[in-house]
């Protein structure tokens, strides 16, 4: 089964009076449990459609299926409960609440989602990705690759069929751009999510079986899939 | 995570601009809590079923001065009446009984009242409560019997470290510097128990012992036994009542056929105390007019303040709401973070409120023989929590807007 | 999902709605007792203190006589001009004499008789309470009454329209100057 699925997808801005399209995807989906890099330049509009799959900007056309569920179909409102329930974001600037510890951000995860927060759950996501030793640190108290550990934490928190990656390792230095790409891809393994990563940086591409190249405005979508 | 302890945590986060909108909230509301509360005392004071007396027969002047006089030992009787009049008014069918008394001395500050002395024993100071003298209820020893003998209220004893067998010299006038009758010394034979009334407050002696006070002249001495030409300051009236409890309505005949005369009038403390709120209304209106004024000037410190912190959490709430907020989740939070605050305030006017009462009671206590009580709940008590949680309501939409309107993308930052 | 804090501040400013519609209402100011207690706004204007109907003599700044109808006694009494109704007027006459008109029609004398209120010092011919008896009075409801009293030096004719009062302010034909 389809978990992401796009069809005659466009997504424009209305600029100076113009229209501007920046996504024009006639037809794509991911299947459950696989995990997909998705690769292009900056500015090709790899995040706004990771925006629109999770549900937080609503495409001009088509429709959008995800976990099942046609997102294009649902309110504003539905579709932040959606997300809540069923995708895991992590952003490039991990987007941590600086005022709360690194167990309070996984809990936070948890707030929005039907779950009732589980601390031990909390925990022993945290104790997954090596923080063990850092539940009630700040953000500020932490190095970057932490905090980006503590993000993963937090969007595997509410039990997600889908984890959405903006560009995870794009703060970090190449060595521990692998070790956050190789954990967060156990993870997922392990807690059986679908992942689709965003990145521009060919070694974080490469780890992948299943790559896409995402070209620009009106460009014709071509797959490149590494042989098995 | 609850929504609550996020709402917790957001304060913790601003805790001085919260500490300092609470505080001002707490301050006004304090001020409205505390003026309400007096002035509701200060009018049951004043309109406590007249204190036992239904009516008082004076002369003529000021109603309020001599209820005043004769009920609160304030002010002074604007004059005397004849004992010839009493005795006519007391022929008067609707009359059961009355209660003559002489004003006008005073001792360390507190009035000294010459009166009969069915008024320690028959006199009922509120619905069926008599003076006592037994120490379970506060009191010491019996009424007084001889001109040399006097019987001291709760208070006046309590203020004066008075015990049974002490002695005073009454003073001539209750002002400082009028003259002591020097001769004339008084012992204490007995110590009311404490009434919660302005009895509490003032000194009892016989009318004999007025009357035969070294100084006052032959004249006045001869009305110990001279009844045609005795006077009195006045007389408390019982008047005679309907089965329900209501005073008999030919109180109003009586009334005005004793004001008719030239001699005397009738006052009912129930309906000329009124007359001394209308007098002081402007006060109080005006004390709740500031604290109204100071309770809305915090309310805008509360909104300046959720808006400053609105500004500094947009970022977050835009997060919150890519984990899966609503945007009426994000409203509901920043309009609950409100009326905590407000709560908060609140529950910290109303105790700051009552220890200013607690204060202020001590003073008029001390003062004015008016009991005042900290624990009294006035309407604005029954009404702060709902006033006070609008209050949050109003000020927090604005912000709440606000933030209903934070848009998720533009206040996060990347874009590939 | 946690409770949804939307509706709890919906149902804390619902709370807050039934409380405040629930009797917020309080009397600001003790009542004034002494005007209720003691007499009613006559329909004339001033305050009649025996709760009586007030009847100008004559005209409202002369005096008025306070007239109550109970149990078949008219008690009569003469008291002062303009808002003066709490003030007794004294005249000098021992009766007064009343020509009675009842509702059908018929009239019936009654004389009202100096009743001196001794507390107040009066006596026959220096008194304002006057009273009369008649057994016929005993279900009348409603009368006009016409009379003379010696009043401020002048012999004056009372006209008492019970139960309403009379203001010669209020007839179509009243005289200038006598107004409330």
């Amino acid at each position: 089964m389809a978990i992401i699925e796009l069809n005659a997808l466009k997504v424009r801005y209305a600029m100076e009076g113009e229209a501007l399209t920046v996504l024009d995807i006639p037809s794509w989906h991911v299947d459950e449990d696989e995990q997909v890099a998705l690769f292009g330049p900056s500015g090709c509009g790899k995040s706004t459609l990771l925006h629109v799959i999770a549900g937080l900007l609503a495409p001009s056309e088509g429709t959008v299926r995800v976990c099942g569920r046609n997102l294009t179909a649902m309110s504003e409102a539905a579709r932040d409960r959606f997300r809540a329930r069923h995708v895991g974001y992590i952003f490039q600037n991990f987007n941590l609440l600086q005022g709360y510890t690194a167990i309070e951000n996984v809990l936070v995860g948890m707030t929005f989602s039907p779950e009732t927060p589980d601390r031990g759950l909390a925990e022993a996501l945290l104790a997954e990705v090596g923080l063990a030793h850092r539940l009630k640190h700040y953000p500020s108290q932490m190095s970057i690759g932490e905090q980006q550990r503590v993000a993963i934490a937090r969007a595997l928190a509410k039990k997600p069929e889908l984890i959405l990656a903006d560009e995870p390792t794009g703060s970090l230095d190449p060595i521990r751009s692998s070790g956050i790409v190789a954990g967060l891809r156990t993870a997922c393994r392990k807690h059986g999510c679908s992942l689709l990563v965003v990145s521009h940086e060919k070694d974080v591409i490469a780890a992948f079986e299943k790559q896409v190249s995402f070209l620009n405005l009106n460009r014709a979508f071509a797959v490149q899939e590494t042989p098995a | 995570m609850s929504l609550w302890r996020i709402i917790l945590k957001s304060l913790r986060q601003h805790w001085l601009s919260s500490s300092l909108a609470v505080f001002s909230i707490a301050l006004g509301v304090a001020l409205l809590v505390s003026v309400v509360s007096l002035r509701e005392q200060a009018h049951n004071n004043f309109t406590q079923v007249g204190l036992g007396v239904d009516a008082v027969l004076g002369p003529k002047g000021s109603p309020l001065q001599i209820v005043l006089n004769a009920v609160y030992h304030l002010e002074e009787m604007p004059g005397k009446i004849k004992w010839t009049y009493y005795q006519k008014v007391l022929q008067e069918p609707l009359v059961v009984e009355g209660i003559p008394f002489c004003t006008g001395h005073s001792y360390a500050g507190f009035r000294v009242n010459a009166i009969d002395g069915r008024f320690l024993t028959d006199f009922e100071y509120l619905p069926g409560k008599h003076f006592s003298f037994r120490p379970e209820d506060g009191g010491e020893g019996k009424p007084f019997e001889n001109r040399d003998e006097a019987v001291a209220g709760w208070e006046v004893a309590r203020a004066l470290g008075i015990r049974l067998g002490s002695a005073f010299n009454p003073v001539c006038g209750v002002r400082a510097g009028d003259p002591v009758h020097v001769n004339d010394r008084i012992r204490f034979v007995g110590i009311l128990g404490r009434t919660g009334t302005p009895h509490d407050r003032a000194i009892y002696i016989p009318m004999t012992a007025f009357y035969t006070l070294e100084g006052h002249g032959a004249d006045v001495a001869g009305m110990a036994v001279d009844e045609q030409h005795r006077e009195i300051s006045g007389a408390y009236l019982k008047i005679r009542r309907l089965p329900g409890g209501a005073l008999h309505p030919g109180i109003m005949d009586l009334k005005y056929n004793v004001n008719q005369s030239p001699e005397a009038q009738i006052v009912v403390p129930t309906e000329v105390l009124p007359n001394l709120f209308s007098i002081i209304g402007w006060v109080d209106k005006t004390l709740l007019a500031i604290a109204l004024l100071v309770t809305l000037l915090s309310a805008l410190f509360l909104l300046v303040a959720l808006l400053s912190a609105l500004r500094e959490r947009r970022r977050d709430l835009a997060l919150m709401r890519s984990l899966g907020a609503t945007r009426r989740t994000v409203l509901g939070l920043v309009l609950s973070e409100s009326v905590v605050m407000a709560v908060l305030g609140g529950v910290g006017g109303f105790l700051l409120g009552h220890a200013i009462v607690a204060v202020g009671a001590a003073f008029i206590r001390v003062e004015t023989g008016l009991r005042f009580s900290e624990m009294y709940l006035s309407w604005a008590d029954v009404f702060l929590f709902p006033a006070i949680v609008v209050l949050g309501l109003i000020v927090g939409a604005i912000p709440a807007i606000q933030a209903y309107r934070t848009g998720v993308l533009k206040n996060l930052v990347p874009v590939s | 999902m946690n409770c949804n804090i939307l509706t709890v501040v919906l149902a804390c400013t619902l709370g807050v709605v039934m409380a405040a519609s629930g009797g917020c209402h309080r009397t600001d100011e003790p009542k004034a007792e002494s005007k209720k207690a003691s007499g009613e706004e006559d329909k004339h204007g001033h305050e009649a203190h025996h709760g009586g109907c007030l009847n100008a003599i004559e005209l409202c700044s002369v005096g008025h006589a306070e007239v109550k109808l109970e149990d078949g006694v008219l008690r009569c009494w003469f008291v002062g001009g303009e808002n003066e109704t709490d003030k007794s007027v004294r005249v000098p006459d021992e009766e007064i004499r009343l020509t009675v008109r009842l509702d059908g029609g018929e009239e019936k004398p009654l004389v009202l008789a100096a009743k001196p209120i001794d507390l107040a010092g009066e006596k026959v011919g220096d008194c304002s309470y006057f009273e009369g008896a008649a057994d016929w009075l005993k279900n009348v409801k409603r009368f006009v009454a016409t009379g003379t009293v010696q009043c401020k030096g002048k012999e004056r004719p009372i006209r008492i329209e019970y139960p309403d009062g009379y203001d010669p302010d209020d007839q179509p034909d009243a005289s200038a100057g006598g107004g409330h």
